[in-house]
Order: C-alpha cells, then structure tokens, then sequence
C-alpha cells in the first residue's frame, strides 16, 4: 500500500474515532429511551438539531462562554424533553409493549420533531449556524497528522459523559431504578418504582445526550434547521449494532461507525453517508437475528 | 378460516353501501371535482390536482399501516420513484409521457415493493426506520446524481391542463374505488388477523409473509402511481421529494381524516391540500408546516380518530335519533 494511501487510513481512523464518540453520545440516548421505555424516539434527530441551536443562542443571545452554553443546551434539551414527553403524549403510553401504542408514540415524535424543525427555520431560517470552539488550534499526531483542540476536547467530554452515564446508572437511587424497570418492569413496580418518574427521567436525559451531541458537533460542522433526519438514521443504525438498550454498545456502535464513514468519506466523500448506510444494510439482513435479535419478530 | 374463505365470493357489486359514510364521501369528492371543473378556476383546479395526488398517496399509506399493521416512514420513497422514474423516462428514452407514466409506475411498484419486502420481518416501528433508512439513501443519491435543480418532464406534445385534470381525477376514482372494494372485502380480514396477530393468522392458515408482501407492492403501486401524476403536473422532480417531510405527509393527511376509513384519506388530503396552499399567501411555508405539525398533534391527542370518527359518530348519533322516533 503506498504511504500516502497509508496515511489516509490513519487520517481516517482519528476523526472517524473522534466523530464516532461524540455521535456515539446521540445513539447511547435513542438506545436508553428504547432500552427503558419501548419507545422510538423519532424526534431525536430534532433534539441533536436543537442541540446546536440552543449552544448558538446561549453564545449569541446570552452572551455566556461556550462551556456554559455547552450545558445550558444539555439543561434546556432535559427541560423542554420532559415537558414534551408529559403534554404530547398519553400516560399510558410512556411505556408499553403494545405495538399500536409504540406506532402511535412514533407518529408523535415525528409530528414533534415537524414542528421543532419548523420552529427552528422561523426563528433563525434556514441557514447554518456554527457555534465557537472551546480552543483554537491543533495537535500534530505522528505521521504528519492533525487534529483539533474541538475534536480532542469534544472526545474528552464525550468520554466523561459516558463515565458519569455508567456511574448514575450504577451506583444512583434513580439509576439502579432505571435498571431495574429495564430488567424486570412488573417487578420494579411491585418494589416501589414510579413508572412517570422512570420515564420522566430517562427520555429527559435520552434527549438531553442527543442535545449534547449536537452541541459539540455543531462547533466541528455547522448545523441548520433542517439537520437532524440523517443523524436520526444513523443513530438508528449504530444502536442496532451495538445492541438496543446497551450503552456499551452504542459506545462501540459509535466507533465503528465513525471509522466506517471517515473512511469512505476520504475516498469516495459524496458517496460516504450512502455507502456507511448500504454496508449496515447488508449486514442487517446477512445477519438478522444476531445483533438485531431483539427487534426480528415472527412474520 | 374456512367460513372467510367460503364466504369471499360474494359479487363485488352487493359490497357497495350507498349509505355508508365513506361511500358519500367518495360520492361527494367526485362531485366537487367535477364542479370545479366545470366552473374553470385555474387555482382551484391546481388545488384540486395536489388534492388527487395526495389523496391517492395518503391511502397508499393508510392501506399498509391499517390493514396490515406494517408502519413505513419512507413512503416518499415509492412516492418519488414515480415521478423520478416517470421524468427520466421522458427524459433519456424519449419516450411518450403516457408509456414513460406507465413504466414509471410499476418500476416505483417494483422497487418499493420489493425494498418493502425485505423488511417485513421487523417490528412495526423498526419497519419504519428501515423505511425511512431507504428513502434518505435515495435522498443522498438524486442529490448527488441531478443536483438541486433536479430533472424535468421532456415532452414535444405537453398535456393542456384540461387532460392533466381529467386524467387525477379518473386515476383518484380507480384508486379509490379499490380501495373501496379491499375496504369492504373479506380480505381485509385476512389482514387485519395478521394486523392483530401474526402467529394466530399464521396458525389460521394464513400466509403471513405472502400477504404483508403483497400489501407492501399494491401499497407502492399507489404510492408509485401518486408520484408519477404529482410529477407530470408540476413537470419536476428533485432530492427533496425523498425528504422525510414529504414521508410525513400522507401520515398526517391520514390522522387528520382518520386512520382506517376510505374517508380518511380523502379528507385528510383535502383539508391539508387546501392548508399548504392557501396559508402560504398571507404566512411562509415554515410556518403553514408548523401549523400543519400542530394540527397533527392535536388530532393525534384529543381525537385520534380523525375527521371520520367524528363524522361517524354523528351519523350514528342521528340513526339512533331516528330510529326511536
């Protein structure tokens, strides 16, 4: 293989892991709001989208640094997902297994996501926005390779948010309850746990994560208002890899995706997001009851 | 299933109700159409041929999702197949647009049907997003084959707008009319046993798989069949008829008219063909789309059975009236 050949697989695997961990975050939120209440959230590319536009407004309207602006979109995102899940959609459906339920629920999310969407393009139209880096400047990795301040610190946030993710799942009242609900529902609810307050707190912070996710991103690439289908697919994409409901595989979900599309995107980059799609698809129906076990049904 | 079976050859005619709701509502939407024709408003009858368009679009949706229980938020894929195939079959085969309309059917037919197939043995909700999966890809790849810009009809002989019309509204009665007649067949109980249980169906003697697919191909054929005639009207086709805004339409028409009716559709389709526009004269488009987002929501929560279930209850509410004098 010639070195410059070589050095674009290497350029490829740095951003493709950089990118995969911070979209990583979108999918380990679809993957907990799935995991823990049986629901699709279908307007969970809108809340990645949202993501974005909430750190702008913060820097541009709230005059707040950029760390701040970081976490008041991650607040702000928990807030309105709590308010959306407890005014839009019935009580009875937060969580449940029946199918025409969950149909509903999607149907719901997608009207959601419409109206955030069209939301969004009245208050800012339709261009892009791009919010400031945390840092300016870059790391030169051997081999002649660089690599932004953003990116590291995005990957550095990214994997703190996951540590903090396993630590409130693990060893918090409300995390051991969330894993338990997850588990054994009829259970939980015999022990004492409020299915509301579970799924309160799970969509709040399933969003809250997308939100994040767009707000780091959204300092590497700019986002516009109508930003959030193609991610919401691709969210879709690495949570069926890894496994629904598992954070540690969105979390490798993530990599392997962003490996997967960095790469494509260094050879044949109008064709990356199509290619990375067409790949999983085969993989989806070459393997249908492997790593997608769950979401096979008798037909 | 034997009594289903024995009992399926009943004449199609003794199946039509003219007192049935969803009858009249056919029965009235011809007789608009024909109205507005013959009163010759040209924005009227531009109304009118988005109204046919969607309306046909809207029970292609409405066929899959409530009969068989399969959810696709990707029906612009077939949806824009039609018109793209259609286009570019004027386009690079030169052929007629009447030949080039019926091969872009089937072709929008073929491949979302069988697109469609290979996700039948996904829940319902991971149906969709493999649905919708689909028609992103197909998104990314008209973007980046015709541009922003897009493909349009090349035709020497273009249709007056007398024959476009006529020709939505005979392709909106046969669509609807056969919807009409599933709607009021046997084998709309087939579907909704899968609908309800697949294994029960499957045990029943139901061929599950065989009939999901087959929905899946009459459901793209309409889908296929609306894309085409929205493509020759508006003589142009581009990414953005992939979009999932586009895949979201027909859900919505649909919960505003009502989900499982023949009505629905017809409704839904013409309150929001109506909707998108006239708000975008005083009101931009984001906005009459925010609005149409809101009404959906709204419908969805306080009366999910749409327009239809509550023209229904009225109509059974004033039977009952009558009926005790």
């Amino acid at each position: 293989m010639p070195a410059s050949a070589l050095q674009g697989v290497y350029l490829s695997l740095v951003s493709g892991i950089g990118y995969g961990l911070i979209i990583s975050l979108l999918a380990g939120g679809l993957s907990l709001i799935y995991g823990v209440m049986n629901n699709v959230n279908t307007s969970h590319g809108a809340f990645y989208m949202l993501g974005g536009f909430l750190t702008f407004f913060a820097v541009s309207s709230l005059h707040l640094p950029i760390v701040l602006s970081i976490t008041f979109a991650f607040a702000a995102a928990f807030g309105l997902g709590l308010i959306c899940l407890y005014v839009l959609i019935p009580r009875t459906m937060w969580v449940s297994s029946d199918p025409d339920s969950q149909n509903i629920v999607m149907i719901l999310f997608l009207a959601l996501a419409q109206v955030l969407q069209r939301g969004v393009f009245i208050l800012y139209g339709g261009g892009s926005v791009a919010v400031p880096s945390i840092l300016f400047g870059s790391i030169a990795l051997p081999g002649d390779v660089f690599i932004s301040y953003q990116t590291v610190i995005s990957i550095a946030i990214s994997i703190l948010c996951y540590a903090a993710l396993f630590i409130f799942l693990r060893d918090s009242k409300i995390g051991k309850a969330i894993r338990a609900f997850s588990q054994d529902r009829e259970l939980a609810e015999a022990m004492g746990v409020r299915v509301s307050t579970i799924a309160l707190m799970t969509f709040g912070l399933g969003v809250s994560l997308a939100a994040l996710s767009g707000a780091l991103l959204s300092s590497i690439y700019s986002v516009t208002a109508t930003t959030g289908w193609n991610e919401l697919v691709i969210a879709f994409v690495i949570v069926t890899f890894g496994g629904i409901g598992s954070i540690s595989g969105s979390f490798l979900g993530g990599l392997v995706y962003g490996i997967v599309y960095s790469i494509t995107q260094y050879y044949l980059p109008a064709y990356s997001f199509v290619i990375a799609l067409v790949l999983i698809y085969i993989v989806l129906i070459t393997k249908p009851t492997g790593i997608l076990g769950e979401i096979i049904e008798r037909a | 299933m034997k009594g289903l079976e024995s009992s399926s050859h009943t004449p199609w005619p003794s199946r039509i109700n003219i007192r049935d709701i969803n009858f009249i509502i056919f029965l009235v939407s011809i007789a608009s159409s024909i109205i507005i024709f013959l009163a010759d408003k040209p924005y009227l009858k531009f109304i009118m041929m988005y109204f046919f368009a969607y309306s046909i679009y809207t029970a292609s949706w409405d066929l899959l999702y409530s009969y068989s229980g399969q959810l696709s938020l990707g029906q612009a894929m077939p949806f824009g197949l039609g018109a793209f195939f259609t286009i570019m079959l004027t386009q690079l085969a030169k052929l007629p647009l009447v030949p080039s309309a019926i091969l872009g059917t089937l072709a929008a037919a073929a491949v979302g049907g069988s697109i469609g197939a290979t996700t039948i043995r996904l829940k319902p909700g991971y149906q969709g997003i493999a649905l919708l999966l689909f028609s992103q890809v197909l998104y990314w790849l008209s973007l980046i084959a015709y541009g922003e810009e897009g493909v349009s009809i090349f035709t020497e002989t273009p249709p007056s707008e007398t024959t476009i019309y006529l020709t939505g509204l005979t392709l909106f009665v046969l669509s609807m009319f056969a919807i009409y007649m599933i709607h009021n067949s046997n084998y709309k109980l087939k579907l909704l046993a899968i609908k309800g249980d697949n294994l029960a169906a499957d045990v029943c003697g139901i061929n599950v798989r065989f009939h999901k697919v087959i929905v899946l191909y009459l459901s793209s054929l309409l889908a296929g069949l609306a894309g085409t005639y929205y493509g020759i009207f508006t003589s142009h086709a581009d990414f953005s008829i992939f979009a999932v805004p586009n895949s979201f339409l027909p859900i919505g028409m649909a919960i505003i008219g009502g989900i499982g009716f023949l009505g629905g559709p017809i409704i839904g389709s013409a309150v929001v063909s109506v909707i998108i526009n006239i708000l975008p004269i005083w009101y931009s488009l984001a906005i009459t789309y925010f609005a149409y987002g809101i009404i959906v929501i709204l419908i969805l929560k306080l009366r999910p059975t749409g327009i239809m279930g509550f023209l229904q209850r009225s109509a059974r509410k004033e039977k009952s009236k009558v009926a005790k004098g």
